[in-house]
């Protein structure tokens, strides 16, 4: 069971998770709890604040929407957050609405674009919010909805190295760009004084899907190399120079898993629960930081105060002024439409009071699964948003 | 066993029945509308496919064809990288599938003995039977890691400096989509060049022996010339099963845009750039660009299939049925 | 009929008798190896669906919802499900028009135009199924605003009509044109001669006809992706997204996590057996009644 050889305290943690998904019920916080299911009862009790500060239980609204209703919800795009939002939903399902099921399809967040711009899903999951253009292209109004904060990840598979290698920027760049090659190359050998490193070749691996986990490592290294940004610039899906693609977050890790030499960038989270090393990334003030709940929550800490009210912004390349934020932190934001037709009214509600329930109790299990909660400030802005959702013109959320 | 249901009885009722008159032209009608509903199915997928992709087409231009820029951030679509990965990689599985499947043919037709044959000639079938994502799942987990460990490194190290053998070798690439689509495009030949083998009359096979010649001789001299048409449908139609292969390939071949010699590279096809992307391109000249290479895909196909079965037909009329069944 | 195609004008091989035998003898040999070479895949495919699926084929397998990525347990059951249902609906809309189109070209077509639409319903066979795919999205994903079961049913139904269409020709081909007569001489209107008496006749051969689509359509991964999409819950519902067994197992072979890997594998298990299962079955029937023709 790889998920318990991670280190000790988040494999902890997910053994309490497991164990909860298995008796529907969450009675367990990290490291107190024994595996072992302690009973079936407290199906309506919310989460014990695990892994977390502030528990938000006490200000979801009630809903119209009992457990008795049936809806589905469908959403795709975004493969990073997936790990996250398929364990939320199980949750919500088991503990505050049994009828409620949420179908949501890692399919990319460019596919998660498209297929909301197609309007065939009832919500879009993105790693990158919507352009200006993309927005006219829809046709009526969205909202970009933050859901919760990740780390991109290096990782990559030496079977003989031990300890977690160190990449600038430009060694990134240069390794993406096609002009390293090999892993004991000198630029690699600076980054990483006194590792042994093979002479190897590197295989780069890559998105071969729309992704805005590309999206934001793209955005890193236009940041970083005035080559990659005229060369390749940033998107979604990029004309990559080199290197293999995998489809979803979950096909590059699985490539880095099984090709020595490899090298990707992945959600957090599918680099640790594979026991895949996870690399340190220099930073704009010169520090090596490892991907962590702490150095990403430091980026978006950097970039809240600049954040647009609208809610669209980046947390790649933060500045000097925050020494410990990791440079390839990255959002999911959720995209609805403002208005739903009156068809669609038990979804909708369904839909929303989930992702209300997703953006208070749910930010609870960010830790567990390796995803930084949303900051308090934005979690505010967010509900205001949640609550001009409207299907047929009419509020779906009580308005006080 | 009587095929003949004929009962005195049951031919009474029929006949005692009242008959309407306008059964026969209501009936005919019916058969005929299924029918043409063959024909416009035809029709329909190349006028919707080809509809929604004009976009792509007016804005691509010829381009589309020639250039090897896949590049949907700056809205540069041309197809070559995956034109060349389709032909690359179906092409040099054609060739293997044909050294062993027209093989497998004539072993099956003239020199296995009945009990041999039969179950032999079942598994090949059965090749063909096992679905497309199932050989990929293996393709990934079992012949890509054996491909690595015992064919491309070893290849690597002593005939690297050939540009069929440079860059790494990783398991996922062209190699491993050229050994699958080979395995998928087997059966095809085989089952289609045997049936083409068994159409060979006789006294083609008599006429040789009397003369003093070998078995080999026999159908060297006396059958292939004979079937030689047949067997080039065969590989045509070969040839097109392994063009629209579409789920193990693209579970193999690594998916990247590139256009290289090498088996050890990564590549990527028609049908799985599709498969990936279609659902996720982003704007709309992406998805065009995207129907733009399945119409591409799908125009080729049906001529390869067109050409295919006409040759197959000069020689044995009608036996292509057995490739649809296979 | 005159001189056999081919054949050269003079004597057949070279003096040396010994050089003409060895080369006999290699080959044949190599012939032999070609057919050995060709049954090793299958073999090799067999048997590690076999030996990787069996410890991960359990009952859970087939009734339990997937859990979220990463954890334990869980099964394929929305998979399970979505294929009985989509290609249950596939081969109902498929196969009377494919059954009707094969009575069409074998009993009315006549020659020429018989062997133009036989010549069409091969080249629909030879089709990419991904293309289908195309189609049933701009067809029904695109109108209706959501991926759909009934999309993917409805690109499996189109995969399955050549398959049926094809069979029934070949089958209905089978029966005697003395049972066609007979019924004509009784004056029986032709309508009523074939769906009486001939259709009966061949109806074994059709039905298996039509186990052999249902087998090739269970299997189809391509014309799903962007038809039917995939559910992580069990749907039964037509309108919305729905999961198939081979779509399933396309995202857990792709994916890193070991429990995946483990399920796929199952999957496949279960699918080959399935398919397996109902091809040889046909084949059986099929060479039945093609030796009992005679």
């Amino acid at each position: 069971m790889n998920l318990q050889r991670r280190p000790s305290g988040l494999g902890l943690a997910a053994v309490a998770v497991v164990a909860s998904l298995l008796v529907g019920a969450c009675s367990s916080g990290p490291g107190t709890s024994p595996a072992a299911p302690s009973g079936v009862g407290g199906q309506t009790s919310g989460p014990s604040a695990a892994g977390s500060m502030t528990d938000y239980s006490n200000v979801t609204p009630s809903t119209t929407l009992g457990k008795s209703d049936r809806a589905q919800v469908t959403g795709a795009g975004s493969t990073a957050i997936y790990p996250w939002l398929s364990a939320v939903a199980q949750f919500y399902k088991q503990q505050v609405a049994s009828g409620v099921s949420l179908n949501y399809q890692a399919i990319g967040s460019g596919g998660g674009i498209t297929q909301f711009t197609a309007k065939t899903v009832d919500f879009g999951a993105s790693d990158v919010y919507l352009s200006d253009a993309q927005e006219q292209t829809i046709g009526v109004p969205v909202f970009n909805v933050p859901m919760i904060h990740w780390a991109a990840a290096m990782t990559y598979n030496l079977p003989n190295v031990t300890g977690d290698l160190r990449f600038s920027p430009g060694t990134i760049a240069g390794i993406y760009l096609g002009t390293i090659t090999r892993w004991n190359d000198p630029a690699i050998v600076a980054d990483n004084p006194g590792v042994s490193l093979p002479d190897l070749g590197i295989t780069v691996t890559h998105r071969s899907d729309g992704s805005g986990t590309t999206y934001n490592f793209t955005a890193f290294l236009s940041g970083v190399s005035a080559n990659w940004k005229s060369q390749v610039g940033q998107g979604t899906s990029v004309k990559w120079p080199v290197g293999a693609g995998g489809k979803g977050s979950a096909g590059v890790t699985a490539l880095v898993k099984q090709t020595p030499g490899a090298i990707g960038y992945v959600e957090l989270s599918y680099a640790l629960q594979n026991n895949l090393p996870v690399g340190l990334v220099r930073n704009a003030a010169g520090n090596f930081i490892k991907p962590t709940l702490a150095s990403v929550t430091d980026a978006v800490t950097a970039a809240i105060p600049n954040a647009p009210a609208d809610l669209r912004f980046l947390i790649v390349n933060p500045p000097t002024s925050y020494p410990n934020a990791y440079p390839i932190g990255a959002s999911t934001w959720v995209l609805l439409y403002k208005d739903y037709p009156a068809s669609k009214a038990t979804e909708v509600k369904a839909m929303v009071d989930f992702l209300w329930w997703a953006i208070h109790d749910g930010q609870n299990y960010a830790a567990q699964v390796d995803y930084s909660r949303m900051a308090p400030d934005l979690v505010a802005k967010v509900e205001t948003v949640l609550k001009s959702v409207t299907v047929g013109g009419q509020p779906v959320l009580p308005q006080q | 066993m009587s095929v003949v249901p004929g009962q005195p009885d049951r031919i009474r009722t029929l006949l005692s029945r009242h008959r309407p008159r306008y059964g026969e032209p209501i009936f005919r009608g019916l058969v005929g509308l299924a029918s043409l509903t063959v024909v416009a199915l035809i029709a329909g997928l190349i006028l919707v496919i080809a509809q929604q992709s004009l976009t792509g087409i007016a804005h691509n231009g010829l381009a589309f064809l020639g250039g090897s820029d896949w590049d949907p951030v700056h809205q540069v679509f041309q197809a070559l990288p995956f034109i060349y990965g389709t032909v690359f990689t179906a092409g040099t599985a054609l060739v293997l599938a044909m050294l062993i499947g027209v093989g497998v043919a004539i072993f099956l037709v003239d020199l296995a003995p009945a009990w041999l044959a039969r179950p032999v000639g079942l598994m090949v079938e059965m090749l063909a039977a096992i679905p497309s994502v199932v050989y990929g799942l293996w393709g990934i987990f079992v012949l890509a890691p054996w491909l690595r460990d015992f064919v491309e490194v070893p290849l690597h190290d002593t005939l690297g400096f050939l540009p069929f053998f440079s860059g790494n070798p990783i398991g996922i690439g062209n190699l491993a989509a050229v050994v699958v689509l080979t395995i998928m495009v087997l059966p095809t030949v085989a089952v289609v060049s045997r049936d083409v083998l068994a159409a060979v009359p006789i006294s083609q096979r008599e006429a040789a022996l009397a003369l003093g010649a070998t078995r080999w001789e026999t159908i060297r001299i006396g059958v292939l010339p004979y079937a030689r048409s047949g067997i080039v449908g065969a590989g045509i139609l070969g040839l097109a099963r392994g063009v629209g292969e579409t789920m193990a390939v693209t579970m193999v071949i690594g998916n990247a845009p590139v256009i290289s010699l090498s088996l050890f590279s990564q590549g990527y096809t028609m049908a799985s750039v599709i498969a990936n992307e279609f659902s996720e391109a982003t704007t709309n000249l992406y998805r065009s660009s995207l129907l733009e290479i399945g119409l591409l895909l799908l125009m080729v196909t049906l001529l390869i299939n067109a050409v295919a079965r006409l040759l197959i037909w000069r020689v044995a009329y009608g036996s292509t049925s057995r490739s649809v069944l296979a | 009929m005159s001189a056999p195609a081919g054949f050269p004008a003079g004597p057949i091989g070279g003096r040396n008798i010994r050089r003409r035998r060895a080369t006999d003898r290699l080959m044949r040999g190599l012939l032999g190896l070609a057919a050995l070479l060709a049954i090793v895949p299958l073999v090799l495919v067999l048997a590690f669906v076999l030996i990787q699926g069996l410890p991960a084929l359990n009952l859970a397998l087939i009734t339990q919802s997937p859990v979220p990525a990463g954890f334990p347990g869980g099964g394929v059951a929305p998979a399970v499900v979505g294929t009985l249902i989509m290609v249950g609906l596939g081969t109902l809309i498929g196969t009377p028009v494919a059954v009707l189109a094969g009575i069409y070209i074998r009993e009315y077509a006549g020659g020429r135009g018989a062997t133009a639409i036989r010549f069409l319903v091969d080249v629909l066979a030879g089709v990419p199924t991904i293309t289908i795919g195309l189609f049933a999205y701009g067809l029904i994903v695109v109108p209706s605003g959501s991926f759909s079961g009934l999309a993917g049913a409805v690109a499996l139904a189109i995969i399955i009509v050549p398959i049926v269409a094809r069979i029934t020709d070949e089958m209905l081909g089978l029966v005697p044109g003395s049972v066609r007569e007979a019924a004509y001489a009784l004056g029986i209107p032709p309508w009523r001669a074939i769906v009486r008496v001939v259709l009966p006749a061949a109806g074994a051969g059709i039905v298996t006809g039509i186990l052999l689509g249902v087998a090739r359509i269970a299997g189809e991964t391509a014309p799903l992706i962007f038809t039917a999409l995939g559910n992580d819950t069990v749907s039964t519902s037509l309108g919305e997204p729905m999961d198939a067994l081979p779509l399933r197992i396309w995202v857990y072979a792709s994916g890193p996590y070991d429990s995946w890997h483990a399920q796929a594998w199952a999957a496949s298990l279960v699918l080959v057996l399935l398919v397996l299962a109902f091809s040889l079955l046909t084949r059986f029937i099929l060479r039945r009644r093609a030796r009992s023709r005679m």
